[in-house]
């Protein structure tokens, strides 16, 4: 899609859109376990709270890395949502109120991979040396949350055909 | 703020007066299906009013009947739950006895163009300073799924019209331009991102702002689903003149999104004095 706006390409703006991603992730994690708790689904609502605690230690882990790399905090925030692609943000469109883990778990590796490659697109677009290595060290982060997504996933196996099928659905078309 | 206070160091603004987007959520959970669109426009509006910053007790959002019309309870600021079709003139009362608030108004298509299509004719027409949100899946999802205005007419899924409605779909963009509006764009939930930034410009633009937001019912429209492989940007170019506009609205297919579609630079209404009368006196001319 078109009109999303790059970050600028200071070290400062690229560490607030990093974090700005993950926290925008988090929120909207947050939001999906809300939404399978109203609708029954405690197991889905569970491993939703949980990725929305993991996103939001990759808040803190942004943080901790801007600080050990001695980059001075922006002063211009980018806002969730506004000139942020949101690579590894959730879409809700993807869920159905029968979800199992494995498709929760297979969605969120596929979130990482967005993520992942955009910041590998970001490093080969770099216009300064210090950008290009950071923006490839966010893309390795997230290559070990793919490969962590993986590990999870290995413990469900995937539901077979028909696992959306509803006998008393809770709406029907009138 | 946050309701992750553990981690409020690395969100916390540097003034107490910071609010970030969950500043704007109530503690009222959702109860849309799970999928429906309309969870993403909730983020961005969220989103939208803290890029503004605009203190929760300043803005009010108002709404009609309909799965859509669920939102002020959603959100932290207030809010006001109308009759069907008829948010409009509440939130046209509230903006102009406090023209302070920053007014908003949330509807969905039938809500929206049919139960209120007459109010939304006469708001686009008086340019009241409002930025109206109208989350369009093209069916009436509350009532179980029946054809809506902005349905198209061969659409067979309910059984009220088994052979589709046979008429052809309201077209709420090119009605708001003939009517008046200030301010109109099309938007999709898939596109969470892009919708906060266009919700941001129609809040700030004075004037009656329409934007058109394509939420997918999964439930009763769940071919709707296909939209995120179907919409595409809107072309460049900003649309000033409605003559411009209105031929760009005309030769759209609807799923063309992401830009403001015309800006217009009405001066918004404004109330005309009383002429020097006191409110004893404009009760006297109602007493019976």
């Amino acid at each position: 899609m078109n009109g999303k706006l790059k970050p600028n390409r200071s070290l400062e703006e690229l560490f607030e859109y990093a974090r700005a991603m993950e926290m925008e992730a988090a929120r909207r994690y947050f939001q999906l376990s809300d939404m399978m708790a109203q609708h029954n689904n405690s197991e889905l609502a569970e491993l939703f709270r949980r990725m929305a605690d993991i996103e939001w230690v990759h808040v803190y882990h942004v943080g901790e890395i801007r600080r050990e790399m001695g980059v001075p905090e922006s002063t211009r925030r980018v806002y969730p949502g506004l000139g942020l692609d949101g690579a590894e943000v959730p879409d809700p469109l993807d869920m159905h109120y029968l979800l199992r883990p494995y498709h929760a778990l297979a969605l969120a590796r596929e979130y990482e991979k967005r993520a992942a490659q955009f910041y590998a697109e970001l490093a080969e677009s770099a216009e300064n040396e210090d950008e290009r290595l950071m923006a490839q060290r966010f893309a390795a982060e997230e290559e070990t949350h793919i490969r962590e997504l993986e590990q999870w996933l290995e413990r469900y196996p995937k539901p077979e055909h028909g696992w959306d099928e509803d006998p008393d659905p809770p709406n029907e078309p009138e | 703020m946050s309701t992750h206070s553990g981690l409020q160091s690395e969100c916390a603004s540097p003034t107490s007066e910071f609010y970030d987007a969950d500043s704007y959520i109530s503690s009222v959970k959702p109860v849309w299906c799970p999928g429906c669109g309309d969870y993403s426009v909730l983020a961005a509006l969220t989103n939208a009013l803290a890029y503004l910053q605009l203190p929760p007790e300043q803005v009010a959002l108002v709404s009609g009947i309909g799965c859509s019309s669920r939102i002020p309870a959603y959100t932290g600021v207030y809010g006001f739950h109308g009759v069907h079709g008829r948010a409009l003139p509440v939130a046209t009362g509230l903006k102009i006895a406090r023209p302070d608030l920053t007014v908003l108004v949330a509807s969905g298509d039938g809500d929206g163009f049919s139960i209120g299509g007459n109010h939304f004719l006469h708001a686009c027409r008086r340019n009241v300073d409002l930025t109206y949100i109208i989350m369009d899946n093209q069916v009436y999802g509350m009532t179980k799924g029946q054809a809506s205005p902005t349905t198209a007419p061969d659409w067979k899924g309910s059984e009220l019209t088994p052979a589709g409605t046979g008429v052809n779909p309201f077209q709420p963009l090119v009605i708001a331009l003939a009517a008046g509006a200030n301010f109109i764009a099309r938007c999709f939930s898939g596109e969470p991102a892009n919708l906060a930034e266009i919700l941001t410009q129609a809040i700030q633009h004075p004037g009656f702002s329409v934007v058109q937001v394509l939420s997918p019912c999964v439930t009763f429209r769940p071919e709707q689903r296909q939209w995120k492989n179907l919409v595409r940007m809107a072309p460049e170019g900003l649309a000033t003149d409605m003559r411009t506009a209105a031929r760009r609205l005309m030769d759209d297919d609807g799923l063309t999104i992401g830009r403001v579609l015309y800006k217009g630079d009405r001066a918004p209404f404004q109330p005309q004095s009383a002429g020097g009368k006191k409110l004893a006196d404009l009760e006297r001319e109602f007493s019976l």
